[in-house]
């Protein structure tokens, strides 16, 4: 996962903090729960600091992916395609990305799909 | 009704006097001044005896100072709280208790802790409101930005009970407890009637606290409770029970222990530290602040832990006094232990070394005692020339224990007193 622009560096930095993390083991890819241990707790202080830092106002839903299950679930009951309802609640996201989300996600027992990347996409997409 | 003997079979601290009863026992030998001025702090013009140098975490260099250290939560603990859940790592260890056989999970937790004081340390805190800021989110993001979106929990007083039971995976009744600086005495208090009235076989307690921080010293300062020193004096530190007591000194730190049924002790070999006889605790109801001059509802505090224990007073070898060098709390205790006691027992005032721990003191002096019993050699008091009383027996010179019965006080703003009754090391079936 490529990362450009000036938000990345700040994201990877927040979320090393909270984590207690060095910035150089955050890479786009890291998992917010799975390799970095995240609850609810850090959610609420990463929301809050990029609320302080960015200046940007946090819907919590979007940007740390908490209603995934149930847009998918949500699509298959109403028979939308399940990218195109994903890229319609997250526009943070790139199509590519809400593809990996949909075909993920379908899985049994899929893990928090939630990595740093998306939380710099978020970051990235409400200063503009 | 069955009562239970209560036996401490762990012990664990975290102060000036050092993280384990080893160094506790080599502080006290040591001439060299604990306290030092209070700049460092925030707020010149006091002494204060930090459990490690300015700007450190004074937690120690051990196994469970580690665990505390890698455990990423620890940033939503007060410094007390840090005190506090160390010692009680090393209190569970010292029991004999590890992550192969750790404390049932059904084993409550009582801890002392005092309030957070420490506004300048909170990032964000201090900023003045800007209700006009938007921007959207919470109303709240808008009026103070810098604030962690749970720095509350470092100003909540039962977040290291949840933290320590988090890190030892306990899920007994948790409950921390304030009565001053009488916190520590009474949660030990309460914890071994939970044990000694068969409630629980052993329960853990623990105690933290740390004012020193400029909000911290201010709030003891502006009440006028506080020795005046400089830096060039700061080093003679406080004075209990000495005729120039003119105020206590601040100190930091915490301490732990495992109660338990004395048989449950014995039937899983554990060793045992002391047996906790009795307990008393009242409250003076006369002042928010002084303690009643008379100290006649403290006097009822040390008889009721001397009456639960069997003791009479003659029966009584050491006290851990309660000794802050203020000019209201030792008169009032001086004679208090003249008129119930005599010359008889030999009175310590480790606050002459420790400072004044606040909610922790009657923990962190319990720790101290252990250490120096298991040493052989009690404390004396720093710098007491011209003691306030002559027919009370203060520990002048370090000498031997005269005998394993003791009491532990502790008395609080807010009259709140409470006496725990011990006898130290083994202890007969």
């Amino acid at each position: 996962m490529a990362m450009e622009g000036e938000s990345w560096p700040r994201v990877r930095a927040v979320l090393a903090e909270i984590f207690d993390r060095d910035a150089e083991d955050i890479l786009p890819e890291t998992l917010i729960m799975g390799d970095l241990g995240g609850e609810s707790v850090d959610l609420l202080e990463i929301a809050v600091r990029l609320n302080a830092d960015f200046g940007i106002p946090v819907d919590e839903d979007a940007a740390f992916l908490k209603s995934l299950r149930y847009l998918l679930a949500e699509s298959r009951e109403k028979g939308i395609e399940p990218e195109a309802a994903l890229r319609a609640a997250y526009p943070h996201l790139s199509a590519e990305r809400c593809a990996t989300l949909a075909r993920e996600a379908a899985r049994p027992q899929a893990a928090p799909l939630l990595c740093a990347a998306d939380i710099a996409a978020y970051a990235a997409a409400a200063r503009k | 009704m069955t009562v239970m003997r209560v036996a401490v079979t762990g012990a664990g601290m975290c102060s000036a006097a050092g993280h384990s009863r080893a160094e506790a026992a080599a502080f006290f030998m040591r001439s060299a001044s604990p306290f030092c001025a209070s700049a460092a702090f925030g707020v010149p013009g006091y002494a204060v005896c930090p459990a490690g140098p300015p700007g450190e975490d004074g937690l120690g260099a051990d196994a469970a100072a580690e665990r505390l250290r890698s455990w990423r939560r620890r940033v939503y603990l007060s410094r007390g709280g840090r005190f506090a859940v160390a010692a009680a790592l090393r209190a569970a260890a010292d029991a004999g208790f590890s992550p192969e056989r750790p404390l049932p999970p059904e084993t409550p937790l009582v801890a002392a802790l005092g309030p957070t004081l420490d506004v300048a340390g909170e990032p964000g805190l201090a900023a003045a409101p800007q209700p006009e800021a938007g921007g959207g989110g919470e109303p709240a993001d808008a009026v103070a930005p810098g604030l962690g979106a749970l720095w509350l929990l470092r100003w909540l007083p039962n977040t290291a009970c949840a933290a320590l039971n988090e890190l030892l995976r306990l899920h007994g009744e948790a409950l921390t407890v304030n009565a001053a600086c009488a916190s520590a005495t009474q949660a030990l208090g309460l914890a071994f009637r939970r044990v000694a009235l068969g409630e629980a076989e052993r329960v853990l307690v623990m105690a933290g606290d740390s004012r020193l921080s400029a909000h911290g010293l201010l709030g003891y300062g502006k009440a006028r409770a506080l020795c005046r020193r400089d830096a060039a004096t700061a080093e003679r530190g406080p004075l209990p029970f000495d005729a120039g007591g003119d105020g206590f000194a601040p100190g930091e730190g915490g301490a732990a222990f495992v109660l338990e049924r004395l048989d449950a002790a014995r039937a899983r070999g554990a060793r045992v530290l002391a047996e906790i006889t009795g307990y008393g605790a009242t409250c003076d109801g006369g002042a928010l602040t002084a303690p009643d001059a008379s100290g006649r509802f403290a006097e009822r505090a040390v008889r009721a832990a001397l009456a639960q224990a069997g003791w009479r007073p003659g029966d009584v070898d050491w006290i851990a006094a309660h000794g802050t060098g203020t000019p209201l709390n030792d008169p009032m205790e001086a004679a208090l232990l003249a008129r119930i006691f005599g010359d008889g027992p030999a009175v310590m005032a480790l606050k002459s070394w420790l400072g004044h721990t606040s909610a922790a003191c009657g923990a962190l002096e319990l720790a101290c005692v252990l250490a120096a019993w298991e040493a052989g050699r009690m404390p004396p008091l720093r710098n007491a020339s011209d003691v306030l009383r002559d027919d009370v027996r203060f520990v002048r010179a370090p000498g031997p224990f005269p005998g394993p019965a003791g009491l532990v006080e502790s008395f609080g703003f807010g009259g709140q007193n409470a006496a725990l009754a011990l006898r130290l090391g083994e202890v007969a079936a």
